[in-house]
Parts: C-alpha cells; sequence; structure tokens
C-alpha cells in the first residue's frame, strides 16, 4: 500500500535526521577548546591517573573509532557519565525531559484551545474595528520575546503582587515519593502557573493567526453561503461549518510547533529555574559538562524530528486532499 | 550602606540615604578610584613591536548570578586595570565547577574567590595554599626561601617562635603577592528565631552552618525539628577522599556532618575532643588517642580502632591528592592497641596534627569501603568512587544519609545513636536558584535559617529589623576574598605586575567594601585574617599609591606604553 | 499598518545610526552620587531619562548604543536568510531531479535543530560573539525561505517563456537570474523582512543566556544583567525599555513583510 510506503520512507527520513543530527554533534564537541575531556584532566594528575582516564574515554584512539563507540553507545541510549554530577547522564537527562514535557504540553494544550478559540472569533469579526484592534495586539504579544514576558511577569505578579513563587518546581518542603504525586499536587500547580501562563502568551499567537487565516480562507467558499442560506444562526455556521473545516491545519501545526517551541522552552526554563532540559543544557554548557550538554540537546533535537513527523504522518491522515503516494 | 566599627575607617561611612533629589555626577567624583587616562609615571614610546604588547589578561571568575558582589568587585578592578593601566584585562565568569577545574588546570591569569580553611590553623594556608609541593597550591608559587619557612613553622613547637616564623611567612607572600586580598567579609546570616532558642544557636567562623550549631540548637516548635536551608546542592561530589568533598563549603558540610573525626575544632577554634576523648604526646612525633566507645556507623557496624588504622594506612598506601600535605607527607605509621587506642608516629615533628589531620580525616569504615572499592573496581584510586543514593556514604556522624535528589535537594536525617545526636530531626540543603527566591522562602517560613547569603546584605539585614520572627548574627569569619594570580605564565610570572596589580587593588578596597559588599567587610592586605590575632601578621607588606604606585612600579621594572596607553612588556620579554 | 511599520523601523536604524553621537554617557560609565558613592538602581531622573543600572550606569546611553547590535544582527540576519534561501530554492526547483532531493532532505534534516540550542553549542564551542548568532541564523533560518522560493520556482519555471529561453539556448545561471529570480524577489523580500525580527529576537535570547559577547551593550545583554543581578524586581526602568524595544522592531518588520504581501497578494487584502 502507498500509505505504508510513504510513512516507511518518512520514518527512514526521521532514522536518517537523528543520526546526522548526533554526528554533527559528536564532531561539534571536538572542537571544544583544549579537548572535550579538559575540564576533566588536570595537569596536577599524576601522569598515571591521566593515562588512567584517557585510556577510560579512548581519547588516543583514532577519530573514527571514537566515533564509532560513542554511536554504539548512544543506540544503547548510553550517553556517558556526567562530569558534573558524577552520575550516569541518560537516568538525569529523563528527569529533566518529563519534567520539560510537564511544563510545555500544559502550555500547549492551553494556548492551542485559546488560540482556536480566540482566531475564530476575529475571524468571523473580520473588517471590524474590533478585529483591527485585537490583531495589534496579538501582534504585539506575538512580537515579545518570550523571555523578557517572563520577567515583566514575575515583576508584576511575583515581586509586586506577591502572588506567585519566584521560581522552581517546588517547595522548600515538598518532597514526593511517586510521579503522579510530584505532578498532580496543588504545590505543583503553584509553581507552574506563572511560566505556563508566560508560554501561552508565547504559543497562543501562531493557532490564533492560523485560525483566523482559515477561517477567512472557509467562510468564502460556497457551502457556508449554502448553510446561511439554509438559514443556520451565524454562531452556528462559524462553529458547526467554518471552524471544523478551519481547524484542520491548526492541528497540524501543533505537532509542527512543538518543535520550534523548544527554543522557547530553554528560555523560559532559565527564566523560572525550571529544572528541565533546556536549562540543563544551558547550564551543562556553562559547567562545560560536555556530555550532558550533548546528550540534552540531541534529545531536544528528537522531540522536534519526531514532532515533525507526526506532523506529516497527521496531516496525511486528517487531510483526504493530500494524496498519500506522492511526496 | 552601613557604618563600619573600628576597622571599617572613615571612607567606608558615606551614605546613600534621601538621594531622590540629588543630581549625580560623573566618573570624576569616584570614591577611590583615582585618576582618569594613567599616571605621570608612564614611559611612553613609539614604535613598540608587537610581540612586546601584552596579551588579554583572563581573569576567571564566578558569575554574577552566584555572587553579585564578588562580580562587581572584579569588574570594578579589571575596569580600572584596563582603562587607567593600560593592562587589557578580561573578566570571564564562568559556573562554579569550571572554576575550580580551570584554576587546578593553570588555564587562568587571576581567579577571585574568598577561601578559608575552617580551623584556625595557618598550616592550612601556608604549607597547602603557597608551598611548591602545596596540595592547594593552583597559583604555582614557588619559592625555596618560602618553602624553608613553610616547613619550618610547622615543626616548631615553641609557639612564639612558629608565631614569627607564620608572620615572616606572610610577609614574604606580602612581597611576592601570588595572593592579592580584596576585602575581609563580615558575614550576615539570618533565621527563624520563631523557630528555635535563641540562646541554643551556636556561631562559629563559618556562621551557622557548623556540626556544634546543628546539633545543640533546640527547637521551638514543630517547624523547627526539621531544618531547610539554602546551602547548595552538593552536586559535584560527596566521597570523602575525594579534594571537592573536603573543599566547597557544599560539599565539606554534608561531609564533616556525617562522618566523626578523631577530633573536631571547636567554636573558638581551639581542638576539642570528640570520636577521641583524649589524647597525648608521648614526644615530638608520637601521639596518642583513646577512642570514645560505644559508637556505632550508620549501619549499625561498632566504630573502632581497626577502621581508624585502616582509614589512614588506606591514605598512607593510596595517597589521595586531597590528603597529601596532612596525611601522606607527615604520618610515618599509625598502629592500634586494642580496640580503642591509636598511636600515630609522624615522619617529623608536626605542630598542627591535631587540627589539620585529626580534625579533618574521616574515620571511614572499614567493612564499608573495601566492599565499595571491590564492587565498583576502584581499588587504586577510590577517591574516583561517585556517591549516589545506590552507594551512599556511611560514616558515624550527627547526620546521616537520607535522599540526594541530584541539583535539587539533599536531605540528612540526624542519628539518634550518636553521643552528639542532635536536637532536630533532619537538615535538609534545599538550594533555590535566585536570591530573591531564598529571601522570599526565608520570609514565608520555607527556609528555617540562612547558611549564607551572597544577596543584598542591606535588604536582609533590614528584614531582620523589621520582622520580629528572624534574628541575625555576624561573624567576620577566618577567610579572606582574594584574587590569585598564575604565577606560572605572562604576564604574572614577574614579580613587578604581581606587585602593581596589588596596588590597584589595595587602592579599590574601599570601593569594593562600600560598594560591593554594602560596607560588610575590612580591609585586607594578608592571607591570616585578623580574627585569628595570634597568627595574623598587620605589618604584611603590601603596594600602595594606587595607579601612580602601581605604574611606578611597572616603570621601574622596565614596562612601557604606546601613545594609545596600551602597556607593553620591558625589552627582551614578549609575554609569550 | 505596513506605514506604521515603516515608520517603527527607521526610527531605529536613524537611532542605530547616530546614537554614537548622542549618548550622554559611555554605557559602562560609571554613574557616582555627588557623595561620591555609585548611583546604583537610581530610578529616571532629568539627568538620566531611564535611570541606572545595578551597577550604576545610564540605561538609556545603553539603550541607544544596543539599538546598533539590533540593527546589525536583524539586517545581517535578513539578508543572509534571504540569499541562501533564495539560492536554494531556485537551485533545487529549477534543475530538480537528484540536486532537489538533496537540497530538500538537507532541508529536512536541518528542520531538526532547535535554533537557540544550537546556537549555544557554537558558543561553547567557539566561544561567545555575535557572529556565532549570525551564523547560526544563516545556518537554520533560510529553511523556510528556500522551501517557499522552491515550490514557487516550480510553477514558475512551467512558464512559457522560460521554455522560451531555454529552447532559445539560455545558460542555466541566465534563465535562473534574468527569468525566474524577478518573480521570486517579492517573496524572498517577504521572508527577509520577518527575518528581520526573528534575527533580533534570536540575538536577544542567546545574549540573555549568557551567550552573548557582555562587553558589548546589546538589548539582550542588558536583560540579562537585570535578570542575573535580580534587579529587574524592582527596576523596572531596566527592564522595560530594551524588551519593549526589541518587540516593537519586531512587531515593526513584521508589519512591513505583512504590508508588501497584501500588496503583491491583493488575494489577502481585507476587504
Amino acid at each position: 500500500m502507498v500509505n505504508k510506503r510513504y510513512i516507511a520512507r518518512r520514518l527512514a527520513l526521521m532514522v536518517l535526521s537523528i543520526f546526522v543530527v548526533i554526528t554533527i554533534l559528536f564532531f561539534l564537541f571536538r572542537q571544544v577548546p583544549g579537548g572535550p575531556m579538559s575540564a576533566f584532566t588536570n595537569p596536577r594528575m599524576s601522569q598515571a591517573a591521566r593515562q588512567a582516564i584517557i585510556e577510560q574515554y579512548g581519547l588516543n584512539d583514532p577519530l573514527w573509532r571514537q566515533y564509532l563507540r560513542y554511536m554504539v553507545n548512544v543506540v544503547q541510549l548510553d550517553f556517558g557519565q556526567s562530569f558534573y554530577y558524577g552520575s550516569s547522564v541518560s537516568s538525569l537527562i529523563f528527569d529533566r525531559f518529563v519534567n520539560t514535557m510537564s511544563l510545555m504540553l500544559t502550555a500547549f494544550v492551553i494556548s492551542y484551545t485559546v488560540g482556536t478559540y480566540l482566531g475564530a472569533q476575529l475571524g468571523w469579526l473580520r473588517g471590524t474595528t474590533k478585529e483591527r484592534a485585537g490583531m495589534v495586539v496579538v501582534l504585539f504579544v506575538r512580537s515579545m520575546p518570550v523571555f523578557w514576558t517572563g520577567m515583566v511577569v514575575l515583576y508584576v505578579f511575583s515581586f509586586q503582587l506577591g502572588l506567585f513563587p519566584i521560581g522552581g518546581m517546588r517547595g522548600t518542603g515538598a518532597s514526593y515519593t511517586t510521579m503522579a504525586e510530584k505532578f498532580l499536587s496543588t504545590d505543583f500547580l503553584y509553581h507552574v502557573a506563572l511560566p505556563v501562563f508566560t508560554l501561552c502568551t508565547y504559543y497562543t499567537g501562531l493557532p490564533l493567526l492560523l485560525m483566523r487565516n482559515n477561517l477567512l480562507e472557509v467562510l468564502s467558499e460556497s457551502y457556508i453561503d449554502t448553510a446561511r442560506a439554509k438559514g443556520l444562526t451565524s454562531r452556528r455556521v462559524l462553529f458547526v461549518h467554518a471552524a471544523r473545516n478551519a481547524i484542520l491545519p491548526v492541528v497540524t501545526a501543533f505537532a509542527i510547533a512543538i518543535g520550534f517551541a523548544v527554543g522557547g522552552q530553554v528560555l523560559i526554563e532559565t527564566v523560572y529555574s525550571w529544572p528541565g532540559l533546556g536549562r540543563e543544557m544551558v547550564q551543562a554548557s556553562l559547567r562545560s559538562d560536555y556530555p550532558v550538554a550533548q546528550a540534552a540537546f540531541a534529545l531536544l533535537s528528537v522531540i522536534v524530528i519526531t514532532m515533525n513527523f507526526v506532523a506529516d504522518i497527521a496531516y496525511t491522515y486528517l487531510d483526504p486532499r493530500v494524496s498519500l503516494g506522492e511526496s | 550602606m552601613r557604618k563600619m566599627g573600628a576597622a571599617g575607617a572613615a571612607i567606608g561611612s558615606v551614605t546613600i540615604a534621601g538621594c531622590s533629589g540629588e543630581q549625580t555626577t560623573t566618573t570624576d567624583g569616584g570614591g577611590g578610584s583615582g585618576g582618569g587616562d594613567g599616571s605621570d609615571a608612564r614611559v611612553v614610546e613609539e614604535d613598540l613591536p608587537e610581540e612586546r604588547m601584552m596579551d588579554d589578561v583572563i581573569h576567571l571568575a564566578y558569575t554574577e548570578q552566584y555572587n553579585p558582589g564578588r562580580y562587581q568587585a572584579n569588574r570594578l578592578v579589571d575596569q580600572r586595570l584596563t582603562d587607567e593601566m593600560g593592562i587589557p584585562t578580561v573578566t570571564d565568569p564562568v559556573e562554579a565547577t569550571v572554576v575550580s577545574s580551570r584554576e587546578q588546570a593553570g588555564e587562568y591569569d587571576m581567579v577571585t574567590y574568598r577561601w578559608t580553611a575552617n580551623n584556625g590553623e595557618p598550616d592550612s594556608i601556608i604549607v597547602t595554599r603557597f608551598a611548591s609541593d602545596g596540595s592547594e597550591n593552583w597559583t604555582g608559587f614557588s619559592s625555596e626561601e618560602y618553602d624553608e619557612i613553610a616547613y619550618e613553622q610547622r615543626q616548631e613547637t615553641d609557639r612564639e617562635a612558629r608565631q614569627e616564623l607564620v608572620r615572616q611567612a606572610q610577609d614574604i607572600i606580602g612581597e611576592q603577592r601570588p595572593e592579592n586580598q580584596f576585602l575581609f567579609n563580615e558575614y550576615y546570616y539570618a533565621f527563624r528565631s520563631d523557630r528555635f532558642e535563641e540562646d541554643s544557636v551556636v556561631v562559629t567562623d563559618t556562621g551557622l552552618r557548623n556540626i556544634w550549631n546543628y546539633t545543640q540548637i533546640e527547637p521551638k516548635n514543630e517547624e523547627g525539628n526539621t531544618i531547610v536551608t539554602n546551602n547548595w546542592d552538593p552536586s559535584d561530589q560527596l566521597n570523602p577522599l575525594n579534594a571537592n568533598a573536603i573543599g566547597p563549603s557544599r560539599n565539606w558540610v554534608p561531609t564533616r556532618f556525617m562522618h566523626d573525626m578523631l577530633i573536631r575544632t571547636g567554636p573558638e577554634l581551639e581542638a576539642q575532643p570528640w570520636a577521641a576523648t583524649e589524647w597525648e604526646w608521648e614526644d615530638d612525633t608520637t601521639v596518642t588517642f583513646q577512642l570514645r566507645e560505644g559508637m556505632t556507623f550508620h549501619d549499625g557496624e561498632p566504630v573502632t580502632a581497626s577502621d581508624v588504622v585502616w582509614t589512614y594506612q588506606m591514605m598512607l598506601d593510596k595517597e589521595p591528592p586531597a590528603y597529601l600535605n596532612n596525611v601522606v607527607q607527615v604520618v610515618d605509621s599509625v598502629e592500634q592497641d586494642g580496640d580503642y587506642t591509636v598511636t600515630f608516629t609522624l615522619e617529623e615533628p608536626y605542630v598542627p596534627f591535631i587540627k589539620t589531620t585529626a580534625g579533618i580525616v574521616p574515620i571511614l569504615p572499614e567493612h564499608y569501603w573495601t566492599q565499595l572499592m571491590e564492587e565498583t573496581g576502584t581499588t587504586e584510586q577510590p577517591w574516583r568512587i561517585s556517591i549516589t543514593d545506590d552507594r551512599p556514604v556511611v560514616g558515624s556522624g550527627p547526620f546521616q544519609w537520607g535522599t540526594w535528589d541530584q541539583g535539587s535537594r539533599f536531605e540528612m536525617p540526624s542519628f539518634d545513636d550518636h553521643f552528639m545526636a542532635p536536637n532536630i530531626d533532619m537538615r535538609v540543603q534545599r538550594p533555590l536558584s535566585t536570591t530573591d527566591a531564598e529571601y522570599e522562602a526565608l520570609l514565608n517560613g520555607d527556609y528555617d535559617l540562612l547558611d549564607f547569603w551572597f544577596g543584598d546584605t542591606e535588604q536582609l539585614a533590614g528584614a531582620v529589623e523589621e520582622n520580629d520572627f528572624l534574628s541575625s548574627v555576624e561573624t567576620l569569619g577566618t577567610g579572606r576574598q582574594s584574587a590569585w594570580v598564575n604565577c606560572q605564565r605572562p604576564p604574572f610570572d614577574h614579580v613587578p605586575m604581581r606587585q602593581a596589580f596589588n596596588a590597584v587593588v589595595n587602592d579599590s578596597q574601599q570601593t569594593i567594601i562600600n560598594e560591593a559588599f554594602d560596607g560588610f567587610g575590612q580591609e585586607a592586605h594578608t592571607f591570616i585574617n585578623p580574627s585569628l590575632s595570634f597568627w595574623h601578621n598587620e605589618d604584611t607588606t603590601f603596594f600602595d599609591g594606587g595607579i601612580e604606585g602601581a605604574t611606578t612600579i611597572l616603570a621601574d621594572a622596565g614596562y612601557v606604553w604606546d601613545s594609545d596607553g596600551n602597556i607593553h612588556y620591558p625589552e627582551g620579554m614578549t609575554g609569550k | 499598518m505596513a506605514v506604521a511599520g515603516l515608520l517603527i523601523i527607521l526610527f531605529y536604524l536613524v537611532l542605530a545610526v547616530i546614537s554614537p553621537y548622542i549618548i550622554p554617557y559611555g554605557p559602562y560609565e560609571r554613574i557616582y552620587m555627588l557623595d561620591g558613592s555609585w548611583a546604583s538602581l537610581q530610578p529616571p531622573s532629568l539627568a538620566h531619562p531611564l535611570g541606572t543600572t545595578d551597577s550604576g550606569y545610564d540605561v538609556l546611553s545603553q539603550l541607544l548604543l544596543g539599538s546598533r547590535i539590533a540593527m546589525f544582527v536583524g539586517i545581517l540576519g535578513a539578508f543572509m536568510v534571504a540569499v541562501i534561501g533564495t539560492t536554494v530554492g531556485i537551485v533545487a526547483g529549477y534543475y530538480g531531479g537528484w540536486i532537489d532531493e538533496v537540497v530538500m532532505r538537507l532541508v529536512d534534516i536541518l528542520y531538526g535543530l532547535p535554533f537557540i540550542p544550537f546556537v549555544i553549542v557554537l558558543a561553547t564551542v567557539f566561544g561567545a560573539s555575535v557572529w556565532n548568532i549570525i551564523f547560526g541564523v544563516a545556518l537554520l533560518y533560510w529553511l523556510s525561505t528556500a522551501r517557499v522560493i522552491r515550490s514557487e520556482v516550480l510553477t514558475v519555471r512551467e512558464r512559457p517563456y522560460v521554455e522560451a529561453a531555454e529552447a532559445a539556448g539560455a545558460s542555466d545561471f541566465r534563465i535562473m537570474t534574468v527569468h525566474i529570480l524577478p518573480n521570486v524577489i517579492p517573496l524572498s523580500a517577504l521572508y527577509a523582512a520577518i527575518a528581520v525580527g526573528y534575527s533580533i529576537v534570536a540575538q536577544a535570547s542567546v545574549a540573555f543566556l549568557g551567550f552573548g559577547d557582555p562587553s558589548v551593550p546589546s538589548w539582550g545583554v542588558m536583560l540579562q544583567r537585570a535578570f542575573v543581578t535580580q534587579s529587574f524586581g524592582q527596576a523596572w526602568w531596566w527592564t522595560i525599555p530594551p524588551g519593549l524595544s526589541i518587540t516593537l522592531v519586531v512587531m515593526g518588520a513584521y508589519l512591513v513583510g505583512r504590508g508588501y504581501e497584501e500588496v503583491v497578494n491583493p488575494q489577502l487584502q481585507e476587504k
């Protein structure tokens, strides 16, 4: 079946992308001044001790062999040991990954619900002063650098009003034993509120504009006029007929936007001290903890690549107009 | 700003109060910041060869986020060197762990932080930091004359004579200037007085984070039973054999709290019985300790003389770098006599032995460590074993390993079977990422006390004054904040450069104290804090005269400037 | 709206050009109180309309100078995006076949590199500087442009006059530059306009994370310092102006792009 062939092709591209990204990373990090282990060996170390480390990490092997070993390890999800934490990178990164996703997905669901709704409203109001004013606001909010929004939100809600904590993911007293406990507690909600709000101001723009534009297109199509002619109320036309058709591209944009959102995530995690992948990557880079930086980046890339894949596949299933054979 | 007492001196008393209507002025009025574009002492030459031009001087620094005051101080000094001396200085802020690794690798020209040995023993600085083979001599400073005095003082049993040697050592370092003091900080610590009996709080040179405080502090209510504090997460190393577990305070707190030593340095920096109830010098090189009976490790096994012997013998065999100066170089042999008597024989007299060896080396459980070394296959370099929740620390100290959520939280429940069992149930190290968040946490009760405070001291002092439930303590500590220079590469391998740098730093001290540290500090010219008054040499050589003085030193040594004001090396030197 | 956008951009462009001559203080010139202490975190006053920073520097002077970096990065970034994206798009679209296949798969793969993390890696490896950001923009931001230009080229190359030129034996280079390029220029101009905003935000974001060059006063560096010193909790005069400037420039660029789009693509014009 063509369908299967397309998916297989797309899957192959995804694997290739991940492979290339990890390769680029490997060679980039070999360019670090002093070599990737510079932070880890020091001149006062005895010759034997230094030799032991060099051997342990195989730094004397030819580059291609180091590369092969790295790839073999990565396939087994082994990213080595963190220089900074001294523990395995994989378990560390997984923990941060969960934190990142908990924040990002919450913000996404809210943004896309609100954005789609507001976009439909704006599209419906086309040509009015209200719509123009609304568009200016939307454009302005969308132009704000997300880290700055975060600072302003913190200034207002934490520093001036004292309503929310200044950062972090949990209170000082909180300690949890299970994942569910961690993410369903009021303490978590209290900490997640401001970062989610900030991310929403950043994410809402895209679905909103898409929804509005699609709606404008759909509204110009003939069957809407037919629906109107049948005497349906305008609100019913909007939500039952027009919006239902306009929402399709927004759904696929959801997945693509997750990819782009990763950058914003890095910033917001820094502003709110959120212990996620992005912040870990920034800190690992600043600490010269290259194994962690490398793994965090790889995982961020994998999120993007996977989401692009999901978006493409979803699109082919959701939109009957896309023929699956060609590409 | 805050008025200082005796040592703070007159210039320290300017105030910012009521400045709303005040007009501001620019550079010229600068508090202690000398004149504009260099001094008349400069020797200016045309057509200087390119290779004599000075490369960027790298000032390895902690980030502004980590310690804003220190960063400000660094920027001030670097700007003055660049603008007023023509020495191109670059502030290079990096994360805390990178500072230590780069310092140890010699990848820096200057590096600034606060350092103290916490035991009041000058040997821990004199040998460890500046002797040619000192285990933490990262500056690479090396002087035969100095080494001789440094090793002589540790053998000198006559206290007065030793005092003289210690003062001489300070003077040589003062003259040679591998270290340039910014200030002696005064530290301000705040705690929730609504949760603890105020007179049970013990303050030492390390503030509130000392074992005496944590074992003696008396909670008033349930909330005080668990102390949550802002000490950093012990992120990098908790292996008691690793230098990092006994160096930075984020790590030494857990290490010292979970282990016992033969003795401990008391609140007045005196040696106090601990795992050993008494000790006796049989002669200058033989000392015998009597162990306390009935002690157990956290896993229930008894602590005996054989654990002590094993710990020291293992150090002598494996030579962990962290214990080079105070164990490996010093101890000849260690023997037990029955279950509770241990005798040390030293290679030669070592006066500070009680404090710097018996007071620092943690007593490790032989049964647990031999197993650890075997399981991990790390028998030759046991300091490399990484300690985690799966392979925790087992010691015999007043606190024990709880859980470690790396990067955010470290819990130590108290060990009830200890002879000094704490009154509280648990201590939690729970850093927040910003000083503002920590401030809030203290006010809203999430924190019980602040282990340290790098934020705005005036702000914290204001909060303590306003709120009945907060109290504070202040201490001068035993440390100093200094810039160490790399003596092994240009430009600071040349003594006049170091002296000139010292003159610039000294000229900036008042500004550093007043502006960067809100007036909480005193001028400093030597590495031994005045709180150790017996050892402190207040006549240590230092260089003054500000920019003028610094320029004169350099001009006399042959340094010249081009017409754009860039400094060049003396003839015959290239800085490569 | 497009006019408003253009005015904003012009305003900041002019600032960028004249700022070195009109700044009242050096960006890192210490301001002192009359008693000789540092003028830290002073709220706006006549002498300092935007107050001072934690270290006693004049915010207005830093803000004005910051427009230079912003405009430099914005315009250079936009130029790179337009040039690279258009070239790649035309070549892929015109030749088709395996060239197209290779180029487009490359585009797909590069889509997997998240921009800000990638620039962090560059800064870690090569040191912090404005050039890493320009390089990152040049490497990753042309992707959408190339995709769009390519599909545009696919339709343009079927047009009779292109086929006529081919039949007349015109070289590939000539066909691409003379016959195809003029048709896609409006599109690449649109993407360039939007890239101005992207590049400026990218530069500010990376500087904010601490991977910018701290010695160059840019808006991102200003915000970073307000953040790391924790001063943004009180000194709104230090935080609001640079952030607002970024927002305005980005919005201005977008409005210009959108206005342009409406001119060249009347379908989009609102009734």
